[in-house]
């Protein structure tokens, strides 16, 4: 009885200090439409695998380990990213096979993540987490040809004031995810590529 | 002490509690200093709100959440209160222009923004008619002293004083969305001294400045928008 006892204690404090050491981010937002201008395009969207299972792992020295799952809100932010940008969009299984998934259409769209990074608070020496993320958004003509590939950076901060660590750590992936749909649903038409190459503007004088 | 007289087994935790109450109801010293500044006229009609937000992370250090959700309440609470239009449904239904990196700056930038296709429409439709940036922290700027507590056998207590200095110092930027201009501006600024003399039982004196602060903060911005301040 004595044994069992301590066996069951045992599985308690050693699940409590597994849960202790390591934290889980699964980010459950939705993200809201931009309200933006739409552009008159028809634009095919490509998700790769790497971007929508993403998921980062990291054991900072001297700390807990953490687990931050990102793939399906990268593809819920591009989603309303996209459907609020283009006029039109169909997701599609690959690039070079678009066109015929997509008849007729401007561009194909294929976001991927570059880079993911953390800092905790006792790393930073604040009270704050921070999360950046690294998009490289590769914009390709009808033909499969690479029009622009755009680096996007997004940041995102939360501070510990009555939050635990997750819901901290969670509140600054989604100020993040938020940023780079922010940048890009404001940035999108902005880029000189974009311009002269689907909306068919001439380049500004002295460009 | 009391413990070891067999006869009034319960004067200790008694005395305690009453030291605990009575620490409680004290408070550390605080000093406090609220002023503003108003540019131009202000009032608020009848299905009007204010949303509060803070300023962007991007500009320096961020106001701590529990300020911004302490100064959402106090500004809605009582007779005199304003009704508050929640900041994430805001943000949500403006999305993308409120965001920490593309928030307008200044006041100068509001007619730009508003109009952006379906901003001011969306603005009007909520009845939002003033955008409260908050700005500011809660920051310890000096402490001292030494307190140490020790346990054994026969029980334990503590002995000693430690004292901090806390300075809650913020501004509440005022946007008039119907005249797209800078209403002007309020801020709080509270200063205490937190301290926890022991002589076995610590009896903790905390000068809660971040909430007077928020208390000062909100009433001061109550007054600002009701009143209608120099003549428009």
């Amino acid at each position: 009885m004595l044994a069992r006892v301590a066996a069951l204690a045992g599985t308690v404090v050693a699940a409590l200090l597994q849960s202790g050491c390591s934290g889980s981010v699964a980010v459950e937002e939705e993200f809201p439409a931009p309200l933006v201008g739409r552009l008159p395009l028809r634009v095919a969207v490509h998700y790769p695998a790497a971007l929508a299972e993403f998921v980062h792992r990291e054991d900072p020295e001297s700390e807990r380990d953490w687990t931050v799952q990102l793939g399906p809100a990268n593809v819920r932010m591009f989603d309303s990213v996209f459907g609020a940008l283009f006029a039109e969009t169909r997701r599609v299984a690959d690039v070079a096979g678009a066109a015929g998934e997509m008849p007729g259409l401007d561009a194909v769209v294929a976001p991927a993540v570059d880079a993911f990074e953390f800092s905790l608070p006792s790393q930073s020496a604040t009270d704050q987490f921070a999360v950046w993320i690294r998009y490289n958004l590769e914009v390709y003509g009808p033909d499969g040809s690479l029009i622009v590939k755009w680096p996007v950076t997004a940041y995102g901060q939360s501070g510990t004031g009555g939050l635990s660590d997750e819901e901290s750590m969670t509140r600054a992936t989604v100020l993040a995810l938020r940023d780079a749909a922010a940048t890009i649903s404001t940035g999108f038409a902005r880029q000189p590529k974009v311009r002269e190459v689907l909306l068919k503007e001439a380049p500004p004088d002295g460009s | 002490m009391a413990a070891d007289n067999p006869a009034h087994p319960v004067r200790f935790p008694a005395f305690a509690t009453v030291v605990v109450a009575t620490a409680a109801l004290l408070g550390g010293c605080m000093t406090s200093r609220v002023e503003e500044s108003k540019n131009a006229a202000t009032g608020i009609g009848a299905g009007e709100s204010v949303v509060i937000l803070a300023t962007s992370y991007h500009k320096g250090k961020a106001v701590e959440e529990d300020f911004l959700s302490c100064v959402n309440a106090e500004v809605q609470k009582g007779k005199g209160g304003i009704a508050v239009y929640p900041e994430r449904q805001f943000t949500d239904a403006l999305f993308p222009w409120f965001e920490p990196r593309t928030a307008p700056q200044t006041a100068e930038a509001l007619p730009e923004l508003l109009s952006r296709p379906g901003v001011e429409e969306r603005i009007q439709a909520r009845g939002i008619r003033y955008i409260v940036w908050l700005n500011g922290t809660t920051e310890q700027t000096n402490g001292g002293g030494s307190l140490s507590c020790a346990v054994g056998p026969g029980g334990g207590g503590c002995f000693g004083l430690t004292w901090w200095e806390d300075d809650a110092s913020y501004d509440a930027a005022v946007w008039d969305l119907r005249q797209k201009a800078d209403a002007g501006s309020v801020s709080a600024d509270v200063h205490g001294t937190s301290m926890i003399p022991a002589l076995i039982i610590p009896v903790p004196l905390i000068a809660r400045t971040q909430s007077a602060a928020c208390k000062d903060l909100a009433r001061e911005l109550r007054e600002f928008i009701v009143d209608g301040g120099p003549a428009a």
